[in-house]
């Protein structure tokens, strides 16, 4: 999940903002409907400012804005934990916790609830390279919250909009390597709202497969989309069929950038003014972190009044990474480094195994971290230990 | 007291039903506080029902006043998982489902299926239901509980494709549904996964089916229903204009059912499954019962009445949408045959046919397998004017019975 702000919010003018936006909040909402939105794998989760839920459907191609009627604002400054949070959802689900598998975690940044949605397929598992939507598609919505507790959110008859993405991967579209898997769980791979704007990383069904939609909201059925390059360094090789695998929206050099993390873990930036319709992007590489590793999430934070960037890896530890460094790197990575990092550096922190992350509040992090002993704990980063 | 005879029903699914005629026993009961606690099985529903039943009709009169929350519900008669009381109930939560007074009974559905092989919990709190609409405690004590496990069922032989509707290897290109028969009920998965439908150029066709979650299956799972995207086959909406059809005429197209589909048991299929069919042309014309041929037997006999009809119907709308009526409008009792890809129905009647005269009552909503029925086309509605419409929700073709 990324939810994020262009400038530090801090304090007092957090409050401020989230009260000021109550009215926006309606007003984004008024073109909803009542219904039951037909959501077939809520594969991607995260939320704008207003507590408006947006959830990425794979395989149907399409987003969706909810409006979840959580809307009473959390003042909680500590933490938020649920140790073995698999055995507690399988309780709850009548069934063992190695069934229960996690495919996304976002918080609504008013109710500071953190929505999990999830599936029953973790026991379907076959390859360290599968992703949890590649093993089925998740169906059920929790949430945990504030005080820790764990609801099941019905989505019937709910206030919502849909927006569809035009020219999704084909439904059959084979992965290369991956035996048994279609590229279809990949229409959605991540989103980020900045700006009155949904950005949806995916894959298209255009000759350059890697795409970045954009989408206004409120939604207007008028998505673009633009196609996407990179120079894959550690390969030493232009890629144009590998999906961003997470990425955020920032500021670099007062330009608005996307910020992208790709398997095998180049970081590419890809200015926000240069995504246009039906147009094919080249990004500029910032830095190869190494081989072998899925970038799972990325988060910005703020530490003593400094943006960071907290990247969680499914076999490199957690990365801070400082936004000046990206400043710094000028003209990217344009040859194979003989390295096997290059480019912008990074700040490995404690926290390995870390599968999720997600704001909380000014103090903390969300988590989700499988521990040694085999279990998943939802815990709390706090950002005063994340410095560089 | 009413509380004496209050018990803990277990209610299972038809398959577990299934298993238990076959002398296995479908749930065992590790450990009950209390010799009054009984359990039946029934057919309700693909999920299981845990039951208290038996509880004062004033008590429950109060209940239904008080509109429950899911949370009051879980404290009054909360199900866990793992066959004991936990320690901790804020480490393991009570399981997630619905609750509902009915029949003087209440009834907890859980959110999914009871899993065969895991032990649960369910316990019914007599303190916690009376503080609840505040009256004293008057059944003498503090709760009852109950343990229970449904035992994984054995394997018996390897479930196969037993049938798959329409029979017939042309179908229409708007055909609306196909039924998938199984041997043995089938396990939970998602279905969609395991179905697929290849045309003539070996392209799996994208989505064809309405998704429906878990699958549209029976009772018993034993039989899928699946359902052609309806917008595609729409004439003029959205999807139909777009995606267009998802068969298409003059084309040969194989629907494969993976062996690896996994039935009640756990247990993979005993081996896939193709049934490939030729396209025709749309058929968009009404059921018309004038069209068939009635064939009537000898009174004295159990020889059966068939009808005939110039086109295949839909099988499961078949097996249940024809009633054969005497002359003083009682059903008669008997069985009914489908055979000829769904072109040959036959009455055999429990009794011997008496002289006199009867008739085949249709139900106007009988299907053809483009889901035109006796009233009109699947997506469009008919003018009254047109002569060839039934009206009604029965029409009646009469025959006689006669000594030969």
């Amino acid at each position: 999940m990324k939810f994020f702000y262009f400038f530090s919010i801090v304090g007092a003018f957090f409050a401020m903002v989230v009260f000021s936006q109550t009215s926006v909040a309606k007003s984004t909402r008024n073109d909803f409907t009542t219904g039951t939105p037909d959501i077939k794998s809520m594969g991607t989760l995260t939320f704008n400012s207003d507590g408006v839920l947006f959830i990425g459907d794979s395989k149907s191609a399409a987003v969706f804005a909810i409006d979840l009627m959580d809307q009473t604002p959390s003042n909680k400054e500590d933490g938020l934990e649920v140790r073995d949070i698999e055995s507690k959802i399988a309780s709850m689900l009548g069934t063992t916790a190695d069934e229960i598998l996690i495919h996304d975690l976002a918080v609504n940044p008013i109710s500071k609830s953190a929505y999990m949605s999830v599936s029953l397929a973790r026991s379907k598992w076959e390859s360290r390279w599968q992703l949890p939507n590649e093993l089925d598609d998740a169906r059920i919505l929790l949430r945990v919250t504030p005080a820790g507790e764990i609801q099941e959110v019905s989505l019937q008859n709910v206030r919502y909009s849909r927006a569809v993405l035009p020219n999704p991967v084909a439904m059959d579209a084979k992965h290369k390597w991956k035996k048994g898997t279609t590229l279809r769980v990949d229409t959605i791979t991540d989103m980020v709202y900045a700006d009155g704007r949904l950005y949806v990383a995916g894959l298209s069904n255009e000759e350059f497969a890697s795409t970045m939609w954009l989408v206004d909201f409120p939604f207007k059925n008028n998505a673009i989309f633009t196609t996407l390059e990179i120079y894959h360094a550690a390969h030493g090789a232009y890629e144009t069929h590998a999906p961003i695998r997470t990425f955020l929206a920032y500021k670099v050099n007062n330009s608005a950038h996307i910020l992208a993390s790709y398997l095998c873990t180049p970081l590419v930036s890809f200015p926000i003014a240069d995504l246009k319709n039906k147009t094919h992007l080249k990004g500029k590489t910032l830095a190869e972190f190494g081989s072998g590793n899925y970038p799972l999430d990325m988060v910005l934070y703020q530490k003593d009044g400094q943006d960071l960037i907290l990247m969680a890896n499914s076999a490199l530890p957690l990365m801070v990474i400082d936004p000046k460094d990206i400043e710094k790197q000028t003209e990217g990575l344009t040859s194979e480094p003989d390295t096997c990092t290059a480019g912008v550096p990074y700040t490995a922190k404690s926290g390995g195994s870390i599968q999720q992350l997600a704001n909380f509040n000014a103090k903390n992090i969300l988590a989700l971290q499988r521990t040694p002993a085999g279990k998943l704990d939802l815990i709390s980063l706090p950002t005063r230990r994340l410095a560089k | 007291m009413q509380q004496e005879f209050i018990k803990i029903l277990l209610i299972t699914a038809g398959l577990f039903v299934a298993i238990s005629c076959k002398k296995a026993g479908p749930a065992v009961f590790l450990k009950s506080s209390d010799s009054s606690i009984e359990v039946r099985f029934r057919e309700v529903s693909n999920f299981g029902t845990v039951a208290a039943v038996g509880i004062d009709s004033r008590l429950l009169n109060k209940l239904r006043e008080k509109h429950l929350s899911l949370k009051q519900w879980q404290r009054v008669f909360p199900v866990f998982v793992g066959g004991t009381y936990p320690a901790d109930v804020g480490e393991k939560p009570p399981i997630l489902g619905t609750y509902k007074i009915e029949n003087q009974t209440i009834f907890f559905k859980p959110r999914f299926p009871f899993r065969p092989g895991l032990a649960y919990y369910a316990r019914f709190d007599f303190i916690q239901l009376y503080s609840l609409v505040d009256w004293i405690n008057a059944s003498g004590r503090d709760f009852m509980e109950s343990t229970f496990l449904l035992e994984k069922p054995t394997r018996i032989a390897p479930t196969t494709v037993t049938n798959i509707f329409p029979s017939a290897n042309v179908v229409p290109a708007n055909l609306l549904r196909l039924y998938i028969h199984f041997s043995a009920p089938m396990g939970p998965a998602n279905p969609y996964e395991y179905v697929h439908l290849l045309n003539s150029r070996n392209e799996e066709v994208a989505q064809p089916f309405v998704e429906v979650e878990q699958g549209l299956w029976d009772r018993d799972r034993k039989r899928l229903t699946l359902f052609f995207h309806p917008g595609r086959l729409k004439r003029g909406v959205a999807p139909n204009l777009k995606m267009g059809p998802p068969l298409r005429k003059g084309e040969t197209f194989r629907l494969i059912l993976d062996r690896n589909w996994k039935d009640a048991y756990g247990n993979p299929l005993e081996k896939g499954f193709q049934k490939e069919f030729k396209v025709a042309a749309d058929d968009r014309t009404p059921v018309s019962e004038k069209e068939w041929r009635v064939t009537s037997p000898p009174a004295g006999t159990r020889q059966p009445l068939i009808l005939n009809f110039p086109g295949p119907l839909d099988h499961a709308l078949l097996s249940r949408m024809i009633l054969i009526v005497d002359a003083k409008g009682n059903s008669v009792t008997g069985v009914t045959e489908i055979s000829k890809s769904e072109m040959h129905w036959e009455f055999m009647p429990d009794s011997l046919w008496a002289s006199g005269i009867y008739s085949v009552a249709v139900n106007t909503a009988l299907e053809d397998l483009a889901g035109n029925n006796l009233n009109g086309v699947f997506d469009r509605e008919m003018k009254g004017s047109d002569q060839q419409i039934a009206t009604g929700d029965f029409v009646k073709l009469q025959f006689g019975v006669t000594q030969h």
